[in-house]
């Protein structure tokens, strides 16, 4: 229990670190837009500011979300899943990452392949796991030369519903992964391959995510290179 | 003309003329291996002129009539890629070639070799603390040159205690036993532990961290004595 | 002045470029180190000012390779980023080393510091461009 307990104490602090990295760029991005106000005041400098207050704080907000939601599922020693409809979560998420996605020249592309009932998991976890993720994906995206576009898919495979975030990034490995999720927190950049800075939101998700039993692996999808994870359909009749 | 095959890592590049390199490797058998890399700055597309820094290479030159040879090929065979992923261990990867890039004339061989080898295997493997990383380094690089201090007997040649507390000389280079001194006999075990043995070997010694962040700043100082500036 | 500006965030990138355009400089912006190499290939910088951390090579590995080209020893950096100098292990001899002109700590530089360092750095680039 105790040994559990340091452990847990141990990997918080690393995550908050890589988190507490990932939240200084949004402040300074306000900043600089008020400056700019300041210095040339004017509609459109205005409209600026609003937009990118809204659109920055919005993900550092998100992700302080996620990452406080892992700690108080901590607390919990199992976690009781329920039936939740994952296009819906899909379909919020895209929602949610759009104006995000738009401001960083970033093409959202939603993939859900056939119908299919509900999977277990965890609403609340699912949706800001995968807002985490993606808003580091469209970041990681914005920062190649000939970036393109993020896509969501929810696809059924021979062990469970699995849903992912896929782009062009080729450098994206299990390797890498597997190594950044040691480095986290002690690393400048442990998915340096991926994107500039601390990648937390890729941290969060994971984290959140291996609550549910269902922790992301790399995967490849349609010649892309992305980050997916598997649910299991939920044995309650859908009603339609 | 004689073409020679070696292992080798780079040390430093710099320009020549208009479009070569001259680039120092360090190799096992020879010590110091300056090549001239040929038409690479004429397009400047790859960082690091298509030789990577922190790896192994296997490099064919044409040896000429002059110290400096004619790089006919290279091949990567490590790339030591974690070193570059936290600025802290690229700026003491950079450090050490520096170093050893100043420091080696005539000198080289497989023991220098075999130093940077090991050292760049520690700062590539995150999990060794980067202090025990430098310290490594930097004591094993003064007992190459014959510079490590006694660390076997105090300033008056006498057998040291675990009871002694213990200062440093710079002027003598030795440890003294001082009443208020910062420094215990185990501090004095792990200098000797470092100055024979890669860092890899060195994880069980018990209370590392903390020894460790006590006596890099020393190890520094000590370095500063006798090799460029740290 | 021509400034090289390798920044990997595009929301901070348009805003440095939008304050310095419009102080009359012309902005080569990039996002990473080897796109970074390339731009100061075509068109020599009067500065150049770089994120300490990029995606795939680092500022300070873009560093040592723009400072090994004999072309670009004697160019103004600006070295930038979120993380405070001391935290990242660069000391300012290493600083020195990498031929770093100013380390600018993100959260407390303002757009204005950053316009007054560059003045300080390139005095005689001051006369406006004519766009």
């Amino acid at each position: 229990m105790a040994a559990r307990k340091r452990r847990l104490e141990v990997e918080n602090g690393l995550l908050f670190a890589s988190l507490a990295e990932q939240v200084k760029e949004p402040f300074v991005q306000i900043a600089h837009a008020a400056e700019l106000l300041r210095l040339h005041p004017g509609k459109n400098e205005l409209e600026q500011l609003f937009t990118t207050i809204t659109l920055t704080s919005e993900s550092a907000l998100k992700l302080i979300d996620g990452y406080l939601l892992n700690v108080r599922l901590q607390q919990a020693s199992e976690l009781p899943l329920e039936p939740v409809s994952l296009s819906s979560i899909l379909y919020d998420t895209a929602q949610d990452l759009d104006s995000y996605a738009r401001a960083h020249d970033c093409e959202l592309d939603l993939q859900i392949k056939g119908k299919y009932g509900p999977v277990m998991g965890r609403h609340d976890v699912l949706r800001t796991a995968l807002q985490s993720l993606g808003y580091a994906f469209i970041e990681a995206i914005s920062q190649q030369e000939n970036h393109s576009k993020l896509t969501l898919i929810a696809r059924r495979t021979s062990k469970g519903m699995s849903t992912g975030m896929y782009s062009d990034i080729d450098t994206l490995s299990a390797q890498l992964f597997k190594q950044a999720k040691v480095l986290k927190g002690l690393a400048r950049q442990p998915l340096s391959n991926f994107t500039a800075g601390s990648g937390a939101g890729v941290f969060v998700a994971d984290a959140l995510l291996a609550r549910l039993k269902s922790p992301m692996k790399v995967s490849r999808y349609g010649g892309q290179n992305g980050l997916s994870l598997t649910l299991q359909s939920s044995g309650q009749l859908s009603l339609v | 003309m004689k073409q020679q095959t070696t292992e080798g890592i780079v040390l430093s590049r710099i320009d020549y003329g208009e479009a070569d390199r001259i680039i120092t490797f360090l190799t096992p058998e020879m010590g110091k291996v300056r090549v001239i890399a040929k038409g690479v700055r004429k397009q400047k597309s790859k960082l690091a002129g298509g030789i990577e820094l922190f790896s192994v290479c296997t490099i064919t030159y044409i040896e000429g009539k002059s110290d400096i040879k004619t790089l006919v090929s290279t091949r990567l065979q490590t790339h030591y890629g974690q070193i570059v992923k936290d600025i802290d261990r690229t700026m003491l990867g950079y450090e050490i070639l520096k170093i050893l890039s100043k420091l080696l004339e005539d000198e080289g061989g497989q023991e220098y070799y075999d130093l940077l080898l090991s050292s760049l295997e520690a700062l590539d493997n995150l999990e060794t603390p980067k202090d025990l990383a430098e310290a490594s380094f930097l004591l094993r690089l003064m007992r190459l040159l014959g510079h490590l201090p006694e660390f076997t007997h105090d300033i008056k040649g006498r057998q040291m205690s675990s009871n002694d507390s213990l200062q440093f000389s710079f002027d003598d280079m030795a440890f003294f036993v001082a009443p208020s001194g910062p420094f215990s006999l185990n501090h004095v075990k792990l200098l000797r532990l470092l100055g024979h043995n890669p860092p890899g070997s060195l994880f069980s010694v018990k209370d590392l961290a903390k020894y460790l962040s006590e006596l890099t700043p020393l190890v520094r100082q000590m370095s500063r004595q006798y090799l460029v500036s740290f | 002045m021509i400034i090289l500006l390798l920044e990997p965030n595009r929301l901070l990138a348009n805003q440095y470029k939008g304050y310095l355009e419009n102080e009359g400089h012309k902005v080569i912006w990039k996002l990473n180190a080897q796109t970074g190499i390339g731009a100061a290939d075509e068109q020599k910088p009067d500065v150049v000012i770089v994120e300490l951390l990029l995606a795939g090579h680092s500022g300070v590995e873009f560093l040592y390779e723009f400072r090994s080209y004999s072309d670009w020893v004697n160019v103004p950096v600006i070295l930038m980023s979120s993380v405070v100098q001391s935290a990242a292990g660069l000391s300012d001899g290493a600083l020195q080393e990498l031929g770093v002109n100013a380390y600018l700590y993100k959260p407390e530089l303002s757009l204005e510091q950053l316009g007054r360092t560059l003045k300080l750095l390139v005095p005689s680039k001051q006369k406006r461009l004519k766009s």
